[in-house]
């Protein structure tokens, strides 16, 4: 065990899932021509004026509750004062004292240890437009259809001991950004965003170490090896007697290193001060209240329902809840067919598969839970084989039609009638005398051989548990 | 303007020939008053005008003349600021305030110079050269409106838009012999005035009469939801029958009789105030206890929320760009360095230090706890009387080249235009006499919030019984 | 003065003005007189309340999550200094914060 232990915060910022952007009537669709999702007040022209989304609160609010915060009553915004080519107007748009939120925690847990992470606060703001750089001159392009994208940013306690605790921080984090429908938790295209804060003190003492501030790890494979590295830069650091520089870093992914940011300016002054051109968001009771009465269910009590009601395995239970959508799905299947473990496996197992060939997702697959469910309760009922019902799938996720059609088509329905079962087995008992013999002898082992033998026969649609049987049956006499 | 519309009415005048008559005097009148003439679009906008009249629309403002200040934003037609930086800023969109006057089918005639982002008191820091008074060309204007106040007193349209953050519409107004109203923060949105303090910045119609002024007024208020500090509350249209002044009560602040005021000025305000005592109102001493800091509060939030706003321009988007082939951070320094004038770098370093760490405390943040005890001293006032009387400004229009060297006496000079903006009130400015120097003086009524109707019913009862506005240069 | 010629030159920095020296020497005379002319709010206790930025109480004026037409990209760029493809061109950016 180290001799030191790491402080780590973290600031989130999630994208949330509005129509129009935070200030204007814009779209906040991903992906677009270059600016053409944009208009005077996120260009920034003069003379223009913000008016905030409702949306945003209701977001901010029910995220707010998810995280057990307390809500401000008087909410009011503040201009970051900054210059950035990517900033139109030369300030964000944000909270700055008494933010939406404050107060709150997420429960999260490291290898079956519990802990809580507080959450620090919660607030409103902006997101800024995208610059592009010249590989081949020194110029760079600015795209502002992110400019005026609603944030939410998300600031944790420094209450993270760890890279794994960090990681699974953020994973829950995301999981309940989805499951309230708040955000699409998309980290590719920048949905959800991570900064971390970190410093490394002796274990046990009370006091902070210097910290730095990490920027730009936008997976969690990268949080979690650019935490490591920078907690180890920090520790051999301090080891050698030097000092922790203060500063903003950069994780360079593919070096695995952490790189100080150049910058020739002064260190920051963003001059906060209340925006003049919004007016105070008076939140009432009855406004937390209509949000409260919203609340769809969080991921960890739906984890712990589908323990109780279904009885599955937490891990099954964690699998299926890894998205809001999954989570449905199999709620969905279980409702029509009484099999919550026997679907779980299917949906894990071969449905996960399928997904994964195709590049899709549960909602993109084409199998919907009816025809999933079809698929079940024949294996269920021994019309098919478990092997036919892998082929099966794969033909329903590009078909669209339903497994008893596939099955028809195929003619793959398993045999299980016992009289044209037992005109095989008894030709394949003349056809091997030698064998059948042994196993008279007493050379039971050969039962599979025999099992084997009609299968072949059968192109694969006996039932082999009925076909054993009946060899068994027939060399007794 | 009430003029012109009825002489179209008879039939005696029509928009298109009063459009070039106007068009006509702004040539001759070297004033330097306008910074773009839209002669192209005054002209069409007259003819569509005539037609309306023609079948028979009411519309007051139909085929008027109206020249507006260069930072109300005009789609498709130049919005300069009086500013190197934005000199060929095309707007795509119209203020709220155009919208409304482009339907009631005025004429925008062109628009009017301003001191450089509507900063200063004289037009002499616009980038485009200072206006001159009509009543002696040798003498400011006043400002920041001086283009659209010189245009009004000169004739070279009917009526004007100003804008007003410390006294920017009223001060002109008092240095040309003409009416303006700063009014209720919230009765006219802001969307597509160019900011200079948001906290502050209201658009104010200024016209020949009290009556003018107020039909323009009405064309351009009223909720819009762009605007979130825009008042979503009842308007109803002014009356133009003028206030019966008998049992009101105007507050006379000793505060504005104070040193520094000229005792010409003195004397017209004082005159004023007797001619509404024997109109039948009644006069009480009134206390405003905090005024006395309005200069030192409006120049540190004025300047701090102007940083902020005129960030934005950065020559990345729009406007000048210079030394776009060094590195970014030359290019920002460069490009505002020779797009802002003086004074604007001058405000946006003392609000950039008021706003910067440190000193927030001591300047922001005292500067707005003492703007609410200025707003208190308002609220208190009016519980003692129904508007409050005093002088617009404590001189008259001084020459152009007087006073360029002292920034803080300058700014001294907005001490009795500054608190209707720190509290948000209505307060306009009529003319109520001449000064030794035959220069017009400027009579400031100021009124409860949402009372802009009382000061302008006042200033009509007042012009019924002089003739100080009929006058011209 | 109020005023070093280094705060000054920060002032400035933050702002993004570049200032010959003769304009430092004057900005600072003329803004260290104004600074001085601000000290009479010091005769005013602060009394910890919030500050005063919004005038008429007005509240919660807000818009639903309605999408409003964008900008034609022509009237995007139209007034723009310099432009590449359909995105704004600008010296290269450095750093990324
Ligand atoms: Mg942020
Ligand atoms: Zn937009």
């Amino acid at each position: 065990m180290s001799a030191y232990e790491a402080v780590i915060g973290l600031e989130v910022h999630a994208q949330l899932l509005t129509d129009s952007k935070i200030f204007c009537g814009c779209s906040t669709a991903f992906g677009g021509e270059p600016n053409t999702n944009t208009c005077p007040v996120c260009l920034g022209m003069p003379g223009v004026l913000p008016v905030l989304n409702r949306k945003v609160v209701d977001f901010g609010i029910r995220l707010g509750l998810a995280l057990d915060c307390s809500i401000e009553r008087r909410n009011i915004f503040a201009r970051k004062n900054y210059f950035y080519p990517d900033l139109p107007k030369g300030y964000q748009i944000t909270q700055f004292e008494n933010p939406l939120c404050s107060g709150g925690h997420l429960d999260i847990s490291v290898q079956g240890a519990e802990k809580r992470i507080g959450i620090r606060r919660i607030h409103m703001e902006e997101d800024a437009g995208k610059n592009v750089h010249d590989e081949s001159r020194p110029r760079s392009y600015i795209d502002f259809n992110r400019s005026g994208v609603p944030l939410l940013e998300i600031v944790t306690e420094p209450d993270l001991t760890s890279s794994e605790e960090a990681v699974a921080y953020l994973r829950e984090l995301r999981l309940i950004l989805m499951h309230l429908g708040v955000s699409d938790g998309n980290m590719e295209e920048g949905s959800f965003r991570c900064d971390a804060n970190i410093s490394v003190r002796p274990r046990g003492s009370g006091d902070f170490g210097t910290r730095t501030e990490l920027k730009n790890m936008n997976s969690f494979r990268n949080v979690q090896r650019a935490l490591d590295y920078e907690i180890r830069r920090h520790v051999s650091i301090r080891e050698s007697g030097a000092l922790v520089v203060q500063e903003t870093l950069l994780w360079d992914a593919s070096e695995g290193r952490t790189l100080s940011m150049r910058s020739k300016e002064e260190s920051h002054d963003y001059r906060y001060f209340p925006e003049p051109d919004l007016v105070p968001v008076a939140i009432e009771e009855s406004w937390i209240e209509r949000i409260r009465k919203s609340m769809p269910e969080l991921p960890a009590a739906r984890r712990d329902r589908f323990v109780r009601q279904y009885g599955l395995p937490p891990y099954d239970a964690d699998q299926l809840t890894q998205t809001p959508a999954m989570a449905d799905y199999y709620e969905q299947c279980v409702s029509l067919l009484d099999a919550p473990k026997d679907i779980s496996n299917w949906i894990m197992s071969e449905l996960t598969r399928v997904m994964n060939e195709q590049g899709t997702d549960i909602r993109g697959v084409g199998i919907t839970p009816a025809m999933l469910v079809g698929l079940v309760s024949m294996v269920k009922s021994s019309r098919i084989s478990g092997l036919t019902a892998k082929e099966v799938i794969t033909k329903m996720a590009s078909g669209g039609k339903t497994a008893e059609e596939i099955v028809r088509d195929l003619g793959a329905e398993q045999v299980s009638d016992e009289d044209e079962l037992r005109g095989v087995v008894s030709g394949i008992i003349e056809a091997n005398p030698k064998e059948s013999a042994q196993y008279r002898a007493g050379k039971t082992q050969l039962l599979g051989f025999f099992v084997g033998e009609v299968m072949k026969a059968s192109r694969g649609r006996a039932n082999p548990k009925v076909a054993g049987n009946i060899v068994r049956e027939m060399l007794k006499q | 303007m009430l003029d012109t519309a009825r002489r179209y009415r008879k039939e005696d005048l029509s928009p298109e020939s009063q459009v070039t008559a106007r068009l006509e005097a702004i040539r001759r009148s070297g004033l330097n008053a306008f910074v773009t003439v839209d002669e192209r679009g005054a002209r069409l906008q007259a003819a569509g005008a005539a037609e309306r009249i023609a079948e028979g629309d009411e519309g007051l403002l139909l085929g008027i003349p109206v020249a507006v200040k260069d930072n109300i934003c005009t789609k498709d037609l130049r919005t300069t600021c009086s500013s190197t930086i934005l000199s060929s800023f095309v707007p795509p969109y119209d203020a709220h305030v155009i919208e409304l006057l482009r339907r009631q089918g005025a004429v925008i005639i062109g628009k009017t110079n301003l001191d450089e982002f509507a900063m200063g008191s004289t037009t002499n820091t616009s980038a485009f050269g200072p206006t001159k008074n009509p009543w002696d060309p040798s003498r400011t204007p006043g400002g920041s409106s001086g283009g659209s106040a010189a245009a009004v007193a000169a004739g070279l349209c009917d009526a004007a838009l100003g804008s007003d953050t410390g006294g920017s519409v009223r001060q002109p107004a008092s240095f040309c012999g003409i009416t303006g109203l700063k009014p209720t923060y919230g009765s006219i949105s802001r969307y597509g005035l160019v900011a200079f303090a948001s906290s502050l910045d209201q658009i104010g119609p200024m016209g020949r009469s009290a009556r003018d002024t107020a039909v323009l007024f009405d064309a351009i208020r009223g909720y819009d939801p762009r605007d979130s500090t825009s008042s979503p509350g009842e308007y109803t249209p002014t009356s133009l029958d003028g206030l019966d002044l008998r049992g009101i009560r105007i507050g006379v602040p000793g505060v504005f009789f104070s040193e520094g005021l000229s005792r010409d000025v003195e004397r017209s305000v004082r005159f004023a105030v007797s001619l509404f005592e024997e109109l039948g109102a009644e006069t009480v001493p009134i206390e405003l206890p905090h005024i006395r800091y309005g200069v030192a509060v409006y120049y540190i939030i004025a300047p701090a929320e102007a940083s902020s706003n005129l960030a934005r321009y950065d020559g990345v988007r729009y406007g000048l760009r210079k030394a776009d082939e060094k590195d970014l951070f030359d290019m920002y320094c460069e490009t505002r360095a020779q797009g802002f004038g003086d004074e604007v770098k001058r405000r946006i370093m003392l609000g950039t230090y008021a706003l910067s760490a440190g000193y927030y405390d001591a300047y922001y943040r005292k500067a707005s706890l003492v703007r609410s005890l200025i707003a208190e001293d308002f609220r208190r006032a009016f519980t003692r009387c129904d508007m409050i009387a005093g002088p617009t400004v404590p001189v008259t229009a001084f020459g152009i080249d007087e006073m360029v060297d002292d920034p803080l006496s300058i700014y001294l000079l907005d001490i009795y235009t500054i608190p209707a903006n720190l509290a948000g009130i209505p307060a306009l400015s009529l003319p109520c006499g001449f000064g030794d120097n035959g220069m017009p003086i400027g009579l400031q009524l100021m009124a409860p919030a949402f009372k802009d109707n009382v000061i302008l019913g006042a200033a009509m009862t007042f012009q019924d019984h002089t003739r100080f506005h009929e006058v011209r240069p | 003065m109020k005023l070093s010629e280094e705060e000054v030159l920060h002032v400035a920095r933050l702002a993004r003005l570049r200032l010959d020296r003769d304009e430092v020497a004057r900005f600072r005379k003329e803004l260290s007189a104004i600074l001085d002319y601000m000290d009479m709010l010091g005769e005013i206790p602060d009394h910890g309340g919030q500050p005063y930025i919004h005038v008429h109480a007005g509240m919660n004026a807000m818009r639903n999550d309605v999408l409003a037409p964008s900008l034609e990209i022509g009237e995007v760029l139209r007034n723009a200094p310099g432009v590449h493809g359909g995105s704004f061109e600008v010296p290269r950016v450095i750093d990324e914060d």
